[in-house]
């Protein structure tokens, strides 16, 4: 018989096969590729020997000065960099919600659990590849939006791959509270709202010492702060691959203390997930 | 593992994630860069500070046929002392103000480091300190104009080697004798009115400077006028000036700029980050576009070669470099970010805060001391 | 030894706040030895589906113990030796068989070669189909399918929930061949069926449950009272006259050539079919009339 790590793979496997031949993903995946190609056409970058001379959108100048191609191109990296994490996040929250419940479908279920597969195993082995598919996702359109800078200006920045692997880490909270709520009721629509509620409370969260002075001293603002302290800092996951973008250093503490924060908040949904899915009946 | 112990290993998890985020995280770091403000026009402490050196009352220009006199404008006699020859480029350094910035701090630190008799051996020979004396110093062309504090200057030093003549109301020159057939021409001095004083190896300079302050002769239009005097480093260079500041490997663009331009402007500001404007101006718009281009891309290079050589000053230097086209002028903008410029002087002398400062001290446009 | 041993198996399903229970299993006892091919029959509602699913850890028994091949339920090693067709399969609609086999392999810990999951396709009739995607498949080629994934590793516990539903007689004849060939192996068989016919074809144990309980459980021979009468056919062309003198009487209307012998005993019956032979009849069918599983069935659903 295969080793636990092998049937968690092997789960992951294919939940991956599976994806790849859904219409939706394909859709998505289609819409950003569409994304991709109006970047590639519309973005008009001139380039004079490793100097940006002036960049255009749709004919329209959207920088007034000639500096290098790296400098100039900081704010469009940063742009893309928080358009590949929010938006690679969110393509997980829809892309991906349907998943766990098609996992309990019945009739799947049950053979399923038949197999020589731990429960736990379809849980993780589902997490891990949910995981691996919007890591791809993500990836596809930031190094594809790299390239096709690249491409134009010479200029090869790693903001968007950077993105693109910091939204995966935050996704991990929020597709852990996705499955936890697909074991409380099987239905796609209940787990992408709570992937929704969780990807907004996240980007409060990373922004709460700014919010909490807005609440009222005492129990109002204490209630608040204890709140979001457990929650994934997804903005300030977000900040960090806006720094990649301005060149600015990463500091390595604070984003251990974000994605280890992340990581423990993901096992914590991740347990309850398994603990419903232990006790239920199918 | 039950589902109970789950479900308590779960709160566990959250407990823990809760302790990590809360107490482990910081203030969001900054995102960008901290933004430079370039010296791109005269600010309000700048404007004040102009009208309080405007203290020289010439006389007005005789007034046109059928018109009323004008009435007489008060000038700074610093920049009206500037002996400004056509072609000549002026560069002026608010002495006092960058002392007291965070560069001049840093600056002074170094080479009172180095040398602690740096400066004070100049106040035992000339009898001017110049950490506290010095209010502005000018290079025109050859000439050298200093303002500030000098009732305790020394001439002595001077007459060993030349003879004092007065001029005009309130001005004293000290002409030393010619040399040698063939040797190098020697500096004249003159002191005028115990603010201003002025260095040139043509005495006619001098002269002419001294006059152009009493009224005895016109102000050169080619001079600073004093809506440019802002930053703490201001000049203009003409455009045919500019191929001497390049050396033989930008011989080309210093042609180039020789070419195109008809004026350069320079402003810098260091009161905290290190920031500097040049702005090109001409006549042939299409010309300055190319150049600004050419610039641009010279600039990009010298960053990308800075980088590989591992030159981190020059790289950083350039980092923030930029180069703004349009209406006939470019402006070429460059900076050293503050906390750059704390590493750049980092063990060379001891660090000192930038201090402001205070109303009718030195830096703020009135008498030093 | 036994391939699955019930004790007081219980379960019981309960609503919001323990509200509305409802007793599936009421201590459910059943031992099934090993190569047996045992067939699960009841009403509806009486628990067959609730005790295939918890005898493979599907659902959680309220009460009561299970063993499976020796083991635990919740032991992979021991679900690893079965092979599950549930009742409504559903497989991911974009595979092709090959990779929903290949799949489950992997899940199983096997590692066959293409060419023998290709031949187990073929052995359950979706050869042509193999490199198809599954969504476009007739019911009857997905209940193969499921019959190909529950055979797959050639387990020693095949648990079938009505494997013929949706087949063709053919169908259904070339799965029962299928299900002789495990048995013959020595593979133990756990059938639940509606169609009776089906699993007295095929199962030599029968159990009836009947709420939550078995009720009726051993042979099927054992199971079946004697019969009240045999149902003789003939060949056309036979004497009435001399077969009503034999002992025969028309019992079926609108079949000519079938009669009836009333009684259970066999010598009588030979001795009424030697003197119907004698008088040129030629034996073409002899049934026990009262005697087949719809009999037991109605019985013990009605005790």
């Amino acid at each position: 018989m295969t080793s636990s790590p092998g049937n968690v793979l092997a789960v992951a496997r294919d939940l991956l096969r599976e994806a790849r031949a859904r219409r939706w993903t394909l859709a998505l995946l289609a819409g950003v590729t569409a994304l991709l190609l109006l970047a590639a056409f519309g973005l008009e970058l001139e380039v004079v020997d490793g100097a940006l001379a002036a960049s255009r959108f749709f004919g329209r100048p959207s920088h007034g000065g000639i500096t290098a191609a790296d400098v100039a191109l900081r704010p469009l990296f940063e742009a893309v960099a928080y358009m590949v994490f929010y938006g690679g996040t969110l393509f997980g929250v829809l892309a991906c919600a349907d998943f766990a419940p098609a996992l309990l479908a019945p009739g799947r279920i049950e053979h399923l659990l038949s197999l020589p597969v731990r429960r736990a195993e379809l849980v993780l082995g589902t997490f891990l590849g949910v995981e691996l598919l919007v890591l791809a996702g993500a990836v596809y359109g930031g190094l594809g939006l790299a390239l096709i800078v690249a491409a134009k200006t010479g200029v090869f920045g790693w903001a968007p791959v950077a993105a693109a692997a910091l939204g995966a880490v935050g996704f991990t909270g929020v597709y852990a509270v996705m499955m936890a709520a697909a074991m409380v009721a099987r239905s796609a629509a209940l787990s992408a709202a709570a992937g929704a509620v969780v990807w907004v409370a996240g980007i409060v969260a990373g922004n709460r010492a700014a919010i909490a002075p807005l609440f009222e001293p005492g129990l109002a603002r204490a209630v608040f702060l204890a709140l979001t302290a457990p929650l994934p800092r997804l903005s300030e996951l977000g900040r960090h691959a806006a720094r990649v973008a301005n060149g600015l250093p990463l500091d390595p503490a604070q984003l251990a203390v974000q994605a280890g924060g992340t990581a423990l908040f993901a096992a914590a949904a991740l347990a309850v997930a398994l603990a419903l899915f232990e006790r239920k009946d199918f | 593992m039950t589902p109970r112990r789950l479900l308590v290993a779960a709160l566990a998890l959250l407990a823990a994630a809760a302790l990590l985020l809360s107490f482990g995280e910081r203030e969001p770091a900054p995102t960008e860069r901290a933004r430079v403000d370039f010296p791109t026009h005269m600010r309000e402490p700048e404007a004040e500070r102009s009208e309080r050196r405007a203290t020289l009352t010439l006389p007005a220009p005789p007034p046109e046929a059928g018109q009323p006199a004008p009435a007489p404008q008060p000038r700074d006699p610093f920049l009206v002392g500037l002996p400004v020859k056509p072609g000549e480029p002026i560069v002026v350094f608010e002495a006092n103000a960058l002392r007291h910035s965070r560069l001049g701090e840093l600056f002074v630190g170094c080479v009172l480091a180095r040398d602690p008799r740096a400066f004070s051996g100049i106040e035992d020979e000339l009898g001017i300190d110049p950490l506290k004396d010095l209010d502005r110093v000018a290079f025109v062309g050859d000439a050298v104009v200093v303002s500030g504090f000098f009732d305790r200057f020394k001439p002595e030093r001077l007459e060993r080697d030349a003879r004092p003549e007065p001029h005009g109301d309130a001005g004293q020159l000290w002409i030393p004798e010619p040399g040698p057939e063939g040797s190098a021409a020697r500096t004249a001095f003159a002191l005028w009115k115990d603010q201003l004083l002025l260095a040139s190896t043509d005495p006619e300079d001098l002269r002419r400077a001294i006059d152009q302050l009493e009224g005895r002769a016109p102000v050169p239009d080619a001079g600073i006028p004093e809506d440019m005097a802002y930053g703490e480093v201001y000049g203009i260079i003409p455009g045919a000036a500019a191929r001497r500041f390049f050396g033989s490997d930008a011989r080309g663009l210093g042609e180039r700029l020789a070419t195109v331009a008809s004026r350069i402007e320079v402003h810098a500001d260091a009161t905290s980050d290190l920031a500097a404007v040049v702005r090109v101006r001409g006549e042939d718009a299409a010309g300055i576009s190319d150049l600004a281009r050419s610039l641009g891309a010279a600039l990009s290079v010298a960053r990308v070669e800075a980088q590989a050589t591992d030159d981190r000053q020059f790289a950083e230097l350039l980092e923030s470099a930029r180069v703004v086209d349009g209406e006939g002028a470019l402006s070429l903008e460059l900076a050293v970010p503050a906390e750059r410029l704390e590493a750049w002087f980092q063990g060379c002398g001891p660090a000192h805060t930038a201090v402001a400062p205070a109303e009718g001290a030195p830096g703020d446009g009135g008498p030093a001391r | 030894m036994l391939a699955i041993e019930a004790k007081g198996l219980t379960k019981r399903y309960t609503g919001a706040f323990g509200r509305n229970a409802q007793d599936a299993l009421r201590g459910l006892d059943l031992a099934i030895p090993r190569g047996a091919a045992f067939g699960l029959i009841g009403p509806n509602g009486a628990g067959k589906t609730t005790f295939v699913k918890a005898l493979l850890g599907v659902v959680h028994p309220t009460a009561g113990e299970v063993r499976l091949l020796g083991g635990a339920p919740s032991d992979p090693r021991i679900r690893a030796r079965v092979g599950y067709l549930p009742e409504r399969l559903r497989l991911p609609p974009a595979w092709t068989p090959l990779e929903i086999l290949e799949s489950v392999s992997r899940l199983k810990g096997l590692r066959p070669r293409t060419a023998d999951l290709l031949a187990l396709v073929e052995d359950v009739g979706l050869a042509e189909a193999a490199r198809r995607r599954t969504g476009g498949f007739s019911k009857g080629m997905k209940q193969r399918l499921g019959l190909a994934v529950a055979l797959l590793g050639e387990p020693d516990l095949l648990v079938l929930d009505e494997p013929t539903d949706g087949l063709d007689p053919l169908g259904r004849v070339h799965v029962r061949s299928l299900l002789a060939r495990a048995l013959a192996r020595g593979a133990t068989l756990l059938l639940n069926s509606h169609l009776l016919a089906e699993t007295e074809r095929v199962c030599g144990r029968i159990g009836v449950l009947v709420k939550g309980r078995i009720v009726r459980e051993g042979p099927l021979e054992a199971l079946a009272p004697p019969p009240a009468a045999w149902r003789v056919r003939f060949e056309p062309g036979a004497d009435g006259a001399a077969l009503q003198a034999a002992g025969f009487t028309n019992g079926v209307a609108g079949a000519e050539t079938t009669y009836r012998f009333a009684g259970p005993d066999a010598a009588a019956l030979n001795a009424a079919l030697d003197r119907a032979r004698a008088a040129g009849a030629l034996l073409a069918e002899l049934s026990p009339e009262g005697t087949d599983l719809e009999a037991v069935y109605a019985q013990a659903v009605k005790a």
